[in-house]
């Protein structure tokens, strides 16, 4: 036979056999994939609600278009599950998509579970990590949705080496907590008998309590440190800088401009006043010092 | 024949270590090994597909002409690879989540297509059987190694085994008490612990041959 049409024969069979064998493996584990991922998402649920074995699903639209699984549990909780591509304001992971359930009890996170990423492992991939995840609970609209490197008053502790897993898995609890608020909470706020034995009691030592936002669920908590009470935030109040990381470079430089011109305008200053004593806080100034 | 057997297989473990002497699969070498057990999970997934490929090349590889090798092997190699991934996510998802990653690397480790090319394809199914074995326990010992070293100078830890809810790990020291050379977890501080290790087994070699 030719040997350029043997080499081409050959490649084919291999080809299509290997095709064939992928066929047969994909028919044989397509349906059982499918089963597992829907498994493991009812049992991120579990994990954060324990007893609730049969929640309610119902779909809904996240803000960037994608679907939503909602499962709700008795008592005014919710599950879902939000990736980094459910909304705009989530701030983009080192790499592929971080996808978490999250839990909401009332208006607060009551538990965090990522349930897909690809970040890099030893360092990002700690994002799956409870110690890292348990900080989140218990937060509301009214948390500082900030890691602490990016802005000390932040609630969040980062993860050291991977500032931007921490900060896209902080954005995103955050978009979910907003989606909650705007789309699944109770439409009206909480009757108002039950409204008052609900809300925390006031810290002893504070001010007037902070009034419940209006057309929010549950009202925010009194800050701990209560002295000067922050501004009660509505569910809104916080606007995410995501991009906050990345910026342009015109900008630095113009801000490198500002700083000179100002450091000059200072030394000038310092010159005028100092007359002609002036030598030593103005470095650049060597007539002033003497000639060698 | 059962020394030249025992050769095939030990010498991946030393004389041929794919990490240290071939420097091959640099890739997953360098990136995976960032805990003792992302390092054994690499080994073993590494082992499983180098024993598939080399048996399935040592038995093709008569039929193969020899312009066109190097496709039909690599052909072979990602359909293993996908495979084995299928099933791991279907059967064992557990495993799947821990070992996920390190699969479709696989497919790009230079060991696989080094072997095939420089073994099976030359040798019968039987010794490439114990080439397999050999090569794929010695990457995953220096990996575990490698693993075992960066994870304890960069996080002060050794993860051992990590399924599920089991998690064995030894803590070396308190990250609150020492802060941990980070950048031993990083690509740096894999090359860095790389380049001692092959320091290190030349200098025994050459002591011993001294």
């Amino acid at each position: 036979m030719n040997p350029m049409v043997k080499m081409v024969l050959t490649l084919a069979v291999i080809t299509a056999l290997a095709a064939a064998a992928l066929a047969g493996a994909n028919m044989a584990t397509a349906d059982k994939i499918k089963a597992e991922a829907e498994a493991k998402a009812a049992r991120a649920v579990l994990k954060i609600f324990p007893d609730c074995a049969a929640p309610s699903k119902s779909m809904e639209k996240s803000p960037s278009g994608e679907d939503v699984v909602v499962y709700r549990c008795p008592g005014e909780r919710v599950c879902f599950s939000f990736s980094s591509s459910s909304d705009k304001a989530i701030s983009r992971p080192y790499s592929g998509r971080i996808r978490a359930m999250v839990g909401i009890e009332k208006g607060r996170i009551a538990g965090v579970q990522v349930v897909e990423q690809s970040e890099t492992p030893g360092l990002g991939a700690k994002i799956v990590e409870k110690k890292f995840l348990d900080q989140f609970r218990g937060k509301d609209a009214a948390t500082t949705w900030k890691v602490k490197k990016d802005d000390p008053s932040g609630a969040i502790d980062g993860l050291s080496g991977a500032t931007i897993s921490s900060r896209a898995v902080t954005t995103l609890v955050e978009a979910a907590l907003r989606f909650y608020t705007g789309r699944l909470a109770p439409a009206n706020p909480q009757p108002a008998g039950e409204n008052p034995a609900a809300a925390p009691a006031p810290a002893p030592g504070c001010g007037a309590a902070p009034p419940p936002a209006p057309g929010c669920g549950a009202a925010p908590a009194p800050a701990p440190g209560c002295g000067a009470a922050p501004a009660p935030a509505g569910p809104r109040g916080h606007v995410p800088h995501p991009e906050l990381f990345m910026t342009p470079r015109p900008d630095v430089r113009r801000y490198h401009q500002v700083l000179k011109r100002q450091m000059q305008q200072q030394r000038e200053q310092v010159r005028a006043a100092g007359g002609e004593r002036g030598g030593r806080p103005v470095k650049p100034e060597p007539p002033a010092e003497g000639g060698q | 024949m059962a020394a030249c057997a025992k050769n095939e297989f030990l010498k991946g473990f030393w004389r041929e270590n794919p990490s240290m002497v071939l420097l091959l699969g640099m890739c997953p070498t360098l990136a995976v090994t960032t805990s003792a057990f992302n390092g054994l999970g690499m080994g073993l997934a590494t082992l499983a597909v180098l024993l598939g490929s080399n048996v399935v090349i040592s038995a093709i590889a008569g039929f193969i002409p020899k312009k066109v090798r190097i496709p039909s092997y690599i052909v072979v190699i990602a359909t293993l690879v996908t495979i084995v991934d299928m099933f791991m996510a279907g059967y064992s998802p557990d495993l799947h989540a821990a070992l996920g990653l390190f699969i479709p690397l696989i497919v790009v480790n230079c060991i696989i297509l080094g072997r095939a090319e420089a073994f099976a394809s030359r040798n019968g199914i039987l010794p490439s059987i114990l080439d397999a074995l050999g090569m794929g326990l010695g990457f995953t010992v220096t990996l575990f190694i490698l693993g075992a070293v960066r994870e304890m100078l960069g996080n002060g830890t050794v993860t051992v085994f990590q399924y599920k809810e089991t998690l064995v790990q030894w803590t070396v020291f308190s990250q609150d008490a020492i802060s941990p050379i980070l950048v031993m977890i990083l690509a740096p501080g894999a090359f860095i612990t790389l380049g001692f290790f092959i320091a290190l087994k030349n200098f025994i070699d050459a002591s011993r041959s001294a």
